[in-house]
């Protein structure tokens, strides 16, 4: 079976003079399982109703297997949601609230139960059918939730935020749930979330969204790897930012001597920013020090330093204030709080983007 | 004061007030069960079962009865009827001058109810709806629906929106919205709504002497009656036979609520 496909066209929501939704179009194919990824507040949650049909859109369409379904009442819409509170019904059972939405389509009694017992054996809630809400822990009552979004085999299964009320161990043990029980279904699922690792593990494609809009929509590796801007870079999780300016083949690092050689520069001419994950950037012994020289180094001061394990964290300052956070592995040389170092900014695993105006004060 | 006294004292006081309040039904009792009992003796001389029965001799007891009991019922049902959507409104929506609205619905019980029983028998008089069940029944529901109105808020006002949300988009359109999810969640406060409706129809005196007939004679209507023929013993077993009807109906709804939905519809999600 395969899921149904989803399109949103020119989606636009308004609450008073809050443009919460400024125009999101989105097309996702039958049975594959997107994340909307963004900061808190962007419109995640009102995407989603816009989608169940809880809100009107003031402009915009919804195509669900290419009908539109902007003007059908909610109830008709045959849209399973996780909520991210849970929301079960607390004067039901868990096998009566995963019976809900069968009872009222009026599925017999018979099919009924062989539905809400394979929903149930599929989050491994069998034992518990007889429990009330409230006397589960987080972690299964949202196994109940998802159980009772399922069940009736909706056309899109929507999640938002499911895992955030979990602690972080339930979290992951929920994420692989979440993603074998759509997967098995081969349902078409929109799921919310503001962390992007959970949107990286799970998703064929994630819509990074900000201020209501979409800034980038791809595939993991595509946002990881080529991020459009920014914004999109930071999000997915680069911490270091410097900015630079870009000739074909090189970058050269703004307020200093230190050139990017070789570096991707992805079309862009001018001035850009050059991100770098932490594990990524190597410390060295400063210049005077150091016989071969780093022409791609800046030099820095250790602000701290942190054991974590397999490596040391190092937050490190250079004379104009810039920071930047690097993962060293154990074993190679230690540097101490308040010494000089060259921080080696590899050209090879810089991932740049173009700077633009609102980028001025960044980074 | 001395601590060691203060607890027996409590103790003493909490009694007093009991006494106090219950008392009047203590004296009906025994004016119900006794003979004998003139001037100024504590107890009756003798104890006897016959006021019950010239209550039965004297007067329809089981049509009075049937009455009381039909009237009340219809209050209930029609003040709940009404109560539910006025409470949500009320609930849910943000109104302009919401809380003078609420102090208009509670108006009739806040005025002496011979005032305004006095507007209603008008209506009814004009409408000839006097002296039937369901007259009386519906001219309850205006003592009733107040009371149902406000103990109905609250309980709306607990039931997240979210529950709504995840109802409509799990496949309920509106009446099993209000079948599946509302009703149940709010289900101890219709209760008590139903409990105080039935209540204040069962035990009115003002205004149902206003519209009652020879054929809708109610049992505080016959109590007054009684008395005025000056029965006090019959009028007294009377108002003891008042009492049944209306603890069948409390038993009976407090056993409709499980105490484990009870709880579960008061902690909400
Ligand atoms: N009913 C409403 N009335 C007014 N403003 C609203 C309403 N619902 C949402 N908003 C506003 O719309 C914006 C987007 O809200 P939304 O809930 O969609 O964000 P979100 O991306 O889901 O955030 P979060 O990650 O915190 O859940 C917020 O600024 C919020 O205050
Ligand atoms: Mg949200």
């Amino acid at each position: 079976m395969s899921g149904s496909t989803l399109e949103i066209i020119g989606l636009r929501k308004s609450w008073g003079r809050l443009a919460v939704l400024q125009g999101i179009g989105l097309s996702v194919p039958g049975g594959q399982f997107v994340s909307l990824l963004g900061p808190s507040g962007c419109g995640k949650t009102t995407l989603l109703r816009l989608i169940t049909g809880s809100l009107a859109p003031d402009a915009g369409r919804v195509l669900v297997d290419g009908a539109d379904v902007t003007e059908m009442a909610t109830h008709r819409r045959n849209m399973g949601m996780v909520f991210q509170n849970f929301a079960l019904f607390p004067h039901l059972t868990v096998a009566e609230n995963v019976a809900f939405p069968l009872h009222v389509r009026k599925i017999p009694a018979q099919a009924r139960e062989a539905q809400v017992r394979d929903a149930l054996a599929m989050v491994h809630l069998e034992a518990l059918e007889a429990r009330y809400p409230r006397e589960l822990s987080g972690g299964q009552q949202q196994r109940v939730g998802l159980a009772r979004a399922i069940v009736f085999r909706p056309t899109i299964l929507l999640l938002d935020e499911p895992l955030s009320n979990l602690d972080a161990a339930l979290r992951e043990e929920m994420r692989i749930e979440i993603s074998q029980v759509t997967r098995r279904l081969g349902i078409t699922a929109v799921y919310v979330t503001h962390d992007q690792r959970e949107a990286l593990a799970l998703s064929d494609s994630i819509a990074l969204m900000n201020r209501g809009r979409i800034e980038q929509f791809g595939v993991p590796e595509d946002l990881y790897l080529r991020p459009a801007n920014a914004f999109v870079a930071r999000f997915i999780g680069y911490t270091n930012a410097v900015a630079v300016t870009v000739r074909p083949g090189s970058a050269r690092i703004d307020g200093g001597e230190a050139v990017l050689h070789g570096i991707d520069d992805r079309g862009i001419l001018g001035p850009g920013i050059a991100f770098f994950h932490p594990g990524d950037i190597a410390l060295a012994p400063p210049p005077e020090a150091n016989a071969a020289a780093h022409d791609d180094a800046v030099v820095a001061r250790v602000e701290e330093l942190a054991f974590m394990g397999d490596h040391f964290e190092y937050v490190v300052e250079d004379a104009s204030g810039r920071r930047f956070k690097a993962n060293v592995p154990i074993g190679g040389t230690v540097f101490e709080r308040g010494s000089e170092v060259s921080v080696v900014l590899p050209a090879g695993k810089a991932v740049l983007v173009p700077r633009g105006a609102e980028d001025a004060e960044t980074p | 004061m001395n601590r060691r006294w203060r607890s027996p004292l409590r103790i003493a006081l909490a009694l007093l007030f009991v006494a106090f309040i219950t008392l009047p039904f203590v004296m009906i009792v025994l004016e119900a069960f006794g003979t004998g009992w003139f001037g100024m003796r504590l107890l009756p001389a003798g104890w006897t079962l016959k006021w019950f029965g010239w209550a039965f001799a004297t007067v329809d007891l089981g049509t009075v009865m049937w009455n009381t009991v039909v009237i009340a019922l219809i209050a209930t049902m029609a003040s709940i009827a009404l109560a539910i959507p006025a409470a949500w409104m009320f609930a849910r929506y943000a109104l302009p001058l919401r809380g003078v609205l609420i102090g208009l619905v509670l108006f009739p019980r806040m005025i002496p109810e011979i005032t305004f029983a006095l507007g209603v028998a008008k209506i009814f008089y004009a409408f000839h709806l006097t002296n039937t069940r369901l007259g009386i029944g519906l001219s309850h529901v205006i003592l009733a629906a107040p009371f149902a109105v406000l103990v109905l808020i609250s309980p709306f006002e607990g039931i997240d929106s979210r529950l709504l949300e995840a109802g409509s988009v799990l496949g309920c359109n509106t009446p099993q919205l209000w079948r599946r999810v509302i009703l149940p969640l709010a289900l101890p406060g219709v209760i008590a709504a139903a409990l105080f409706s039935f209540l204040a129809s069962y035990n009115d005196f003002v205004l149902t002497l206003m519209v009652y007939g020879p054929n809708t004679v109610t049992l505080p209507v016959q109590t007054y009656l009684s008395i005025g023929n000056g029965y006090t013993s019959v009028a007294a077993a009377i108002s003891l036979l008042l009492l049944i009807p209306s603890l069948v109906f409390l038993m009976g709804l407090m056993r409709m609520v499980e105490p484990e939905k009870l709880l579960g519809g008061l902690k909400g999600a």
